[in-house]
């Protein structure tokens, strides 16, 4: 049995588990926020952005050290 | 560590050698020409808003000005109608006591006239009368004077006349 | 299915190796210069065209700027817009066609010398040959078979690229910051130790960021052909009618990334920029 792959799907399949909570939390919020005061949605849209790319970049590493590994 | 990301200090320095001209190239053929065509179009702009409320303000003034002259006009013309209906009372007040004292004057004139010519009328009667009375007479004493009866009964008459008043 | 996370070597130009990446990014530096001469030489006033694309781009950086430094952040505008064209440009390149297919394989003659030495063990060795690799490549039982060598590969999918805007910006916003507020005023910032690994994770985390998501398309992309293959097997028909359904979907996607990486490197930038430059406004406070 190859550990080896069974370390790359780990480490982007746990890796990838809070980035998802996050993004789905941010992408609610987001919509939360467009919901109730819908003027500002180009504001909220870059703020969004923003928060999304700092949280995918955490599944990024993962996804960085499971291509690593080999 | 890094050899296994495939991190080259020499290519490291080319990107970051090749993204420095790129960055110098791009400011200065590019961004800035878009700068002071930014600016020139936020400067025109400016101007333009700038030029508009100075063409309101001078309108605005304009129209009150105008709206003044308006005020005016109509305040001259109502004066002067006013002016004009008082001239012309006065006038016409005059011209009246004109023609009326001319009027008078001349039935003055002419009642002096007629009197005038009254009196001459009854002046040249009188005058004619007397001689009218006195040709009668003399033609009546001519012809009585040949007929004494006449005569003394002239005499008689005018005599008891003389008596009677005596008396 | 073979995607390495190094960029593959082209060719030696005296000691400078020319690997597929720096050409695919001298291919969208020198994209961009030309464009950039040829609408700056016949610059209207009345923008058109390719020059209205880049008063906009401009405009937007100057918005977002003056909204988050004053009137301060127009000087940084130049910089902001160069890096989103550049990363732009060189993500987009890398979705086209050819990239990553268009090649030649290459085989290690060198290595060919001894490689028949043991051609009859050659599961048996697999595993130790590959453990001394680096050690003696002549001894790899690979060495002989013909390596695919890609002619372009996306920029931003080699960390190079990604780690020399990651250290310009950083250095950039440095300097900013020490000629704004002075060299003791700036290193104020960092009386505690944890703000100068901050730093560094900022460098770390910049170019991660761009390689990861860029990297991460285009095995996204080398793995649906992949499945489009397994698929549709040799018919052509099927290759056209399933590929459009499978791989185009995905395609859209690395567009969308490649613009949202791009704006997000600007916006990071932008906004790192602001914590350490010290406006007007903040020094008519102290």
């Amino acid at each position: 049995m190859d550990l080896t792959q069974l370390a790359k799907a780990l480490a982007i399949g746990i890796g990838a588990i809070g980035p998802g909570i996050g993004l789905g939390i941010i992408g609610g919020k987001a919509v939360e926020a467009v919901g109730r005061n819908p003027e500002v949605t180009g504001q909220i849209r870059t703020i969004m952005i923003l928060g999304m790319a700092f949280t995918e970049a955490v599944a990024i590493y993962a996804l960085v050290i499971s291509l690593i590994i080999s | 560590m890094l050899e296994s990301l495939g991190i080259n200090p020499v290519l490291l320095i080319a990107q970051a050698i090749s993204f420095g001209v790129l960055y110098y190239v791009l400011n200065k053929f590019l961004f800035s020409q878009i700068r002071t065509a930014l600016d020139e179009r936020t400067a025109a702009v400016n101007k333009t808003l700038a030029d508009k409320s100075e063409i309101e303000h001078r309108l605005q003034a304009f129209e009150q000005e105008q709206k003044a002259a308006h005020k005016k006009a109509a305040e001259e013309v109502q004066k002067m109608m006013v002016e004009a209906k008082d001239a012309a009372a006065a006038t016409k007040a005059e011209l009246v006591a004109k023609a009326r004292d001319s009027a008078n004057a001349e039935i003055v004139v002419a009642q002096k006239r007629i009197e005038q010519e009254k009196l001459n009328a009854e002046v040249e009667v009188s005058k004619h009368a007397k001689s009218l009375a006195q040709s009668i007479v003399q033609q009546l004493l001519a012809e009585k004077s040949s007929d004494p009866q006449w005569q003394q009964e002239q005499i008689k008459a005018s005599l008891e006349t003389l008596k009677q008043s005596k008396s | 299915m073979h995607i390495s996370l190094k960029p593959e070597l082209l060719f030696n130009l005296g000691p400078f190796p020319v690997t597929n990446s720096i050409l695919s990014s001298w291919i969208a530096t020198l994209l961009l210069i030309v464009l950039a001469i040829v609408v700056g030489g016949n610059f209207k006033r009345i923008p058109s065209g390719i020059q209205h694309i880049f008063e906009m781009i401009y405009e937007m950086f100057e918005g977002m700027a003056t909204e988050v430094m004053g009137k301060a952040g127009s000087k940084f505008v130049p910089l902001l817009a160069t890096l989103f064209l550049f990363i732009i440009t060189s993500n987009w390149l890398g979705v086209l066609p050819g990239v990553g297919s268009l090649g030649f394989y290459e085989t290690h003659v060198a290595a060919s010398s001894d490689s028949h030495a043991a051609p009859a063990a050659k599961d048996a060795h697999a595993t130790p040959a590959a453990k001394d690799a680096h050690a003696a490549p002549a001894k790899d039982d690979h060495s002989g078979e013909p390596v695919f060598v890609p002619l372009f590969r996306g920029a931003n999918a080699d960390l190079n690229t990604t780690f020399a805007l990651a250290i310009i910006v950083m250095v950039f916003i440095h300097v900013m910051g020490i000629k704004s507020a002075g060299l003791s005023h700036h290193l104020a910032h960092f009386k505690n130790p944890l703000e100068i690994v901050s730093e560094f994770s900022k460098v770390l985390s910049f170019g991660f960021r761009l390689f990861g998501n860029v990297f991460a398309g285009e095995v996204l992309l080398t793995a649906m052909a992949s499945i489009l293959v397994i698929i549709t097997g040799k018919s052509l028909l099927l290759y056209g009618v399933i590929g459009g359904f499978i791989v185009t979907p995905f395609l859209m996607l690395e567009f969308f990334v490649g613009f949202i990486q791009a704006f997000v490197f600007a916006m990071l930038t932008l906004s790192f920029l602001s914590l350490f430059y010290k406006t007007e406004n903040s020094e008519s406070h102290h």
